[in-house]
This record gives structure tokens, C-alpha cells and sequence, in this order.
């Protein structure tokens, strides 16, 4: 059963169970008084009149000679419009209240290839963007493969940035005319707010792309709560994908954005198809195509641990599956299977039984060598959760106590790269060491009385992000919630915080 | 190209705001309309605090009378939904203060209360189940994000933001929340 219909159930029950007293409200309302509007401001006194006339007049005065110095100087020097282009290339340009390019900032080392010898003083706007455009087509950012260009205007008079935003994109478009080039533009116009100012800095990124990716998260948030789609993505998530990643799950997601407009579609053409992607699906789950629910494969894009994946979801009539393969070469990722309705409950089995029938439902057999394997059981649900990782798979099972097997679900292990790693095979146990002297510090800082021995819920997962291996380390201690994030290679903790849940 | 698109503020929030401002140049039909939208929201949200259908029966009336009372007041921030269910939280609270606190929901006030609806027997033991599973067995955390998400429709982000959590914290607390009622769901013959 999907979120989206427990969501359902619970919504009914709630509206089946209120009372409808409307006509007592109304009947009661209309014996009651409303709260008063505010007064209008008070009367001016009249005396002394003439002074405040007389002062009046002279502050205009002074407004007007010094406001017109000051709007000659904010036409040409200050900063009006404030431009992001991001496509992996990001870099801003500062435009003054002339149209008149002040200057355009490198973000990242991408972005310095793309302006390297291109002057931009004093010209206008638009032409800058040509220019930065045919750079981006000349050095390859942006190709058939990658042709998503994201513009983000930042100017407080919003008639102006919807003008500068509009020239742009007009911009931009004559360019792909003329080079024959068949992209995509997303545009649109931000506000720099505390948030996005702060994300901006954080990641390094322009306020453009947080503000897309902010975007992209709600609307994965809705699909993730309808159901449509696995899980929601996090800031940390996305903002390792370049533009044209972001607008291939944008446009999977279905993104009903507000203020975002796009014109063209991203490119999919590094990706293998979704027709293949089904394909492929079906032999991994090893599902005949007649015994589909309504012979019919869902394939959304979506990413997971830093690689665009095809999410495939499809139903028979005993199970629902979710599928994901490497977008780019069709590998396995990882399959998730669970079981519609569990059906009555039957004699409890024994843990080496649970774990025997873990084997099978993986294929392996009883002799295969697994590791880190985990049994639990939750006597409220009467159901184990186990946990074993075997020829480079991470196994997952949700069984109920009789042997009956509810959620299968296995997924490729994101092994440490030798080359990349420093740490070799005790990683695990040397990464929870540091942590926990780590965290014992903090938690002094703080005024916690820490104690290693009383944490629950710990998990340690290995992600790459921008590249870099990382340790994202969770663990409870109270009602604190302790995060860790420890570099793969040198073991150097570089992000800590702790949260009270 | 679904970035097309430009939509702007979900529908029912300006829908809202302007029964709201109905309300506040004292038009009833407001108040109707609004009531329509939210009740079962702000119902949900005084039971699960409350556990006790008659109380959250008085929050329901308090809530739309306070409303009332204060909309030539309420500047729209465009989170009317999180207005009226501060009104009714804090409703909640103060009857707390004057009563002693329950842990459980009554069955036998349950039952005699989803007697009054005629419901068939089937749904009255689903609505049942989830109502009780809710109030009973989910913790307050749990609970208060699933019911804001799944009764009142807010998003997790307006959840975030109402509840003081930060968002990863309501995301996990919802999937958690909703992969037990499954469990609990699928194992129960109704």
C-alpha cells in the first residue's frame, strides 16, 4: 500500500469523525462581536502649523537636490540587476540601471575557462550574454549531451527583472539559432532572502541554483507524499547535479514550479531510453511483461548517491516492485520489492530460520559468505528487519516473525575505491572511534553529560558528494540527534552538528 | 517543458485568505465556506491532542467563534491554514490546563460517538481503526506531522515551519509514522 493511500485512509477517518456544527457556530458568531479594525491616525493638532509647513517644505527641497546626486550615481556605478548563469560553468554579472555591464565573476574554476579573455566592460547586457553563451558552445559545457542553461535575475524592482530576464532569454535563444543548437533555458527571477543567501554560501553555488534546487525539492517532496516517487531529495542531495541533471528530474517530477519558466527540453541523449530501461527492469526482477498490472512499467528519472538512475515501478498481483538502473550505462542499481497484503499471521520461527529464509529470498545459499549480517526484532510488529551485505550487495528484509517474507530490497554497495581510500576494511570501526571522540567533545561544549554507551539508532553510510567520499554518520543520544560527516580519504571529521529532535 | 507552467500560490490559500476576509466584513457565508475547508483539520489536530471527542468537539465550536472574532484582525501572510490551527492548538492547551490529562481515546465514548454517523458498519471499522491507531498508539511527534500532512494538506515544508522541526526531521518522522500504520494496517482483519 502507497503513502498516499494510508494519507487517504487517515483524512477519511478524521472526516468521516467531525461533527458538523456549523449552525451552532453561526448562531453563537452572531452574538459575538468581532475584534475592532484599527483606528485611523489621529487629527494633527492645529497649532504650530505653519513650522511644521515651513519644515516640510525644506526637507522636499533637500530630498530633491540630494536624490537626484545620488540617482545619477546609482544609474552607472551601483548595482542593479545582479545576473547567474549556471549550466556546470557559474558565474555572475552585475548590471547597472543603464543596462550596462559592471562586471562578471567566475564561481567556479569552469566558469573562469568560459570568460578567459573576453572583455565585458561597458558593453550591454545582452551582449555579454552572447558572448558567454558562444563561449559555453565553443568549450563544450554546453554539448547535445548537457544543453540546459539555468538564468536567475536578482533585482528588487521586479518590472526591471522581468524585463532583464525576458532580453535574455531572447538573447540566449538567437544564439542557439544561429549555432544551430537545440537547448534548453530555464529562467527566472530570485529574491536573495536570508535562506538562499546562506545555501548560496554553504555549498558555493550561485542563489540561482538554490533556488532551483529549493524548487525541485518541493516538488519531490509532493511526489515523494504521493507516492509517485521514492523519496524526497535533500539540499545535500542535489546540489552536486549539474543543470541539465536538475531539469531532467525537474521535468520527471512533473515540476509545477511558480516564477520558473523553461524553453526547450533537456537533453537525454547520454542516457540509454526509457524503453530499454523497462527492458531491463523486468529481467532483473525477473518479471514477465503478462504478469505486469496492466503490462505497464513506470520510469521516472532520479538520482541516487550522485548517479541519474531510470526509477522503474511496476506491480504484479502479489507484489510492487521498484527498480533502479544506472541512467548512463544500464547497470543494476538496485530493486526493492515488497508485499501487497501480508494475509493471516502464522507460528513464529526461529532466528536461524528467519535468516535462512533472508538466503533464499536473495538466492544464496545457506553456505554463501555474508557479512555485517543484523536481525532485529520489533516484538510490536511482530517482524524482523534484516541486514546483510554479500558479493558487493547491501540486503535489506522486513520479515514478519512466521517466516513470511513482507519487503525485499537490494541495492549495489558503494564500495571505497582502493585508490580513493586511506582507511581499508576496519573504516567502519575506526570511522565510530573518531566520531565518538568527537562527539564527546561537542556534547561537553554543549553542557551534555555524553555517554558512548547509551547511543541508539547509529548508522554510518559511505556518499559521494561532489566528487568526495564521505562517512555521513546519524546517531541518537537522548532526544539529541547527533551528524557526522567524515572525509573518506583522510578521515578528517568536516562537518559536525547536533540537533535536539 | 513541464516547467512551462506558472503557477503560482496554491489555489486554497488565497481561497482561504478570502473567506477569511469574508468573514471579517461579516459575511456568514465566510465562515460557512471556511468552515467546510478546515474543520476536519482542526478537528483531528484538538483530538489528537486532546483524546477526548467531546472536548475536541468544544475546541472545534471555540476555534470557528475565535475565528470569528479576530479575522477583521488577521493580516494574511498566506498561512491561514497555520492561523486557524495555532487558534485551535492553543484552544487545546488551555482546556488541558483545566482538566486532567488522558493518555487514551475512551472505546466506549468511540463507539457511542461514531454511533451518531451513519456510516456502514465496514467504514465505521476502518475510520475506527485509524482514528484510534492515531491517538492511541502514535507518538505526539508522529502524529501531529502526519495529521497536518495528511488531514490538513499542509506541505512538509509549512509543516516544518509550524511545528518548529527542521524539514529532514518532519520527512522522517512522516515515513516512519506512515511505514507502521502500513504494517499495523496490513496485519489487522477489519
Amino acid at each position: 500500500m502507497k503513502k498516499k493511500e494510508i494519507d487517504e485512509k487517515v483524512k477519511t477517518a478524521f472526516e468521516d469523525a467531525t461533527p458538523d456544527n456549523i449552525e451552532r457556530i453561526k448562531a453563537d458568531a452572531a452574538k459575538t462581536e468581532q475584534a475592532g479594525v484599527p483606528i485611523a491616525a489621529k487629527p494633527v493638532k492645529k497649532n504650530r502649523l505653519w513650522r511644521r509647513i515651513a519644515l516640510g517644505a525644506a526637507c522636499v527641497a533637500l530630498l530633491i537636490c540630494g536624490g537626484l546626486g545620488i540617482y545619477g550615481y546609482n544609474m552607472t556605478y551601483a548595482t542593479a540587476s545582479e545576473v547567474f548563469f549556471d549550466v556546470n560553468p557559474s558565474m555572475t554579472m552585475t548590471v547597472n540601471g543603464k543596462g550596462k555591464v559592471l562586471n562578471v565573476t567566475a564561481n567556479n574554476a569552469d566558469a573562469e575557462r568560459v570568460i578567459a579573455g573576453l572583455d565585458f566592460s561597458g558593453s550591454s547586457y545582452e551582449v555579454a550574454v552572447n558572448a558567454i553563451i558562444g563561449s559555453m558552445l565553443r568549450t563544450g559545457y554546453l554539448s547535445q549531451i548537457s544543453n540546459s542553461v539555468l538564468v536567475s535575475v536578482n533585482d528588487k524592482n521586479e518590472n526591471r527583472s522581468k524585463t532583464v530576464e525576458l532580453n535574455i532569454l531572447a538573447e540566449i535563444e538567437r544564439v542557439f539559432t544561429v549555432e544551430s543548437f537545440d537547448g534548453a533555458v530555464i529562467s527566472q527571477t530570485v529574491a536573495a532572502d536570508a535562506e538562499l543567501t546562506a545555501l548560496a554560501k554553504e555549498y558555493g553555488i550561485t542563489i540561482g541554483k538554490a533556488n532551483l534546487i529549493n524548487r525541485i525539492i518541493e516538488a519531490s517532496e509532493s511526489a515523494a507524499a504521493e507516492g509517485t516517487a521514492a523519496t524526497a531529495y535533500t539540499f545535500k542531495d542535489l546540489v552536486g547535479l549539474t543543470i541539465n541533471e536538475l531539469n531532467v528530474l525537474a521535468e520527471s517530477l512533473s515540476v509545477d514550479v511558480s516564477g520558473v519558466s523553461c524553453v526547450g527540453t533537456a537533453s537525454k541523449q547520454g542516457y540509454i531510453g526509457k524503453d530499454e530501461a523497462r527492458e531491463k527492469a523486468l529481467i532483473y526482477a525477473e518479471v514477465e511483461l503478462e504478469h505486469v498490472n496492466g503490462s505497464t512499467v513506470r520510469a521516472e528519472f532520479d538520482f541516487e548517491d550522485g548517479v541519474m538512475v531510470y526509477e522503474l515501478s511496476f506491480a504484479s498481483d502479489e507484489f510492487e516492485y521498484e527498480v533502479e538502473i544506472n541512467a548512463t550505462s544500464g547497470e543494476f542499481v538496485s530493486i526493492k520489492k515488497e508485499l501487497k497484503k501480508a494475509g493471516t499471521v502464522g507460528e513464529a520461527i526461529t532466528e536461524a530460520e528467519i535468516k535462512e529464509a533472508a538466503l533464499a529470498e536473495a538466492g544464496l545459499d545457506v553456505s554463501a559468505e555474508i557479512a555485517d549480517y543484523r536481525a532485529e526484532y520489533d516484538a510490536d510488529d511482530f517482524e524482523y528487519e534484516v541486514k546483510f551485505v554479500a558479493d558487493g550487495f547491501e540486503y535489506e528484509f522486513e520479515i514478519r516473525a512466521d517466516g513470511k517474507i513482507l519487503s525485499y530490497e537490494k541495492k549495489v554497495r558503494l564500495e571505497l575505491n582502493k585508490g580513493e581510500s586511506g582507511l581499508g576494511a576496519l573504516a567502519a570501526e575506526y570511522i565510530k572511534k573518531i566520531v565518538m571522540a568527537e562527539a564527546k567533545i561537542i556534547a561537553s561544549i554543549k553542557g551534555i553529560d555524553f555517554d558512548e554507551t547509551q547511543i541508539f539508532e547509529y548508522e554510518c553510510e559511505l556518499e559521494r558528494e561532489d566528487g568526495v567520499l564521505a562517512y555521513e554518520v546519524e546517531f541518537r543520544f537522548l532526544d539529541f540527534e547527533f551528524e557526522f560527516r567524515v572525509n573518506a580519504k583522510s578521515g578528517i571529521i568536516v562537518k559536525a552538528s547536533i540537533d535536539r529532535d | 517543458m513541464l516547467f512551462l507552467s506558472l503557477a503560482t500560490e496554491p489555489v486554497d490559500k488565497n481561497e482561504l485568505d478570502g473567506y477569511i476576509s469574508e468573514i471579517a466584513q461579516g459575511k456568514p457565508e465566510g465562515l460557512d465556506k471556511l468552515y467546510g475547508k478546515t474543520k476536519s483539520a482542526v478537528f483531528g489536530l484538538s483530538l489528537s491532542i486532546l483524546k477526548n471527542f467531546h472536548d475536541a468537539e468544544d475546541v472545534l465550536h471555540d476555534c470557528y467563534i475565535s475565528v470569528y472574532v479576530n479575522a477583521p484582525a488577521y493580516v494574511s501572510e498566506k498561512k491561514p491554514l497555520a492561523w486557524i490551527l495555532t487558534i485551535a492548538r492553543n484552544l487545546c492547551y488551555k482546556k488541558l490546563q483545566t482538566r486532567k490529562r488522558t493518555d487514551y481515546l475512551d472505546s466506549e465514548e468511540a463507539e457511542r460517538f461514531f454511533a451518531e454517523h451513519a456510516l456502514p458498519a465496514g467504514e465505521i471499522a476502518e475510520d475506527r481503526f485509524f482514528i484510534e491507531e492515531c491517538v492511541n498508539n502514535l507518538g505526539d511527534e508522529e502524529r501531529d506531522v502526519l495529521i497536518l500532512h495528511a488531514v490538513a494538506g499542509m506541505k512538509f515544508r509549512e509543516i516544518s515551519a509550524f511545528l518548529g522541526v527542521p524539514l529532514p526531521t518532519v520527512l522522517s518522522r512522516y515515513n516512519r509514522t506512515v511505514k507502521k500504520l502500513r504494517i499495523k494496517y496490513g496485519s489487522t482483519e477489519l
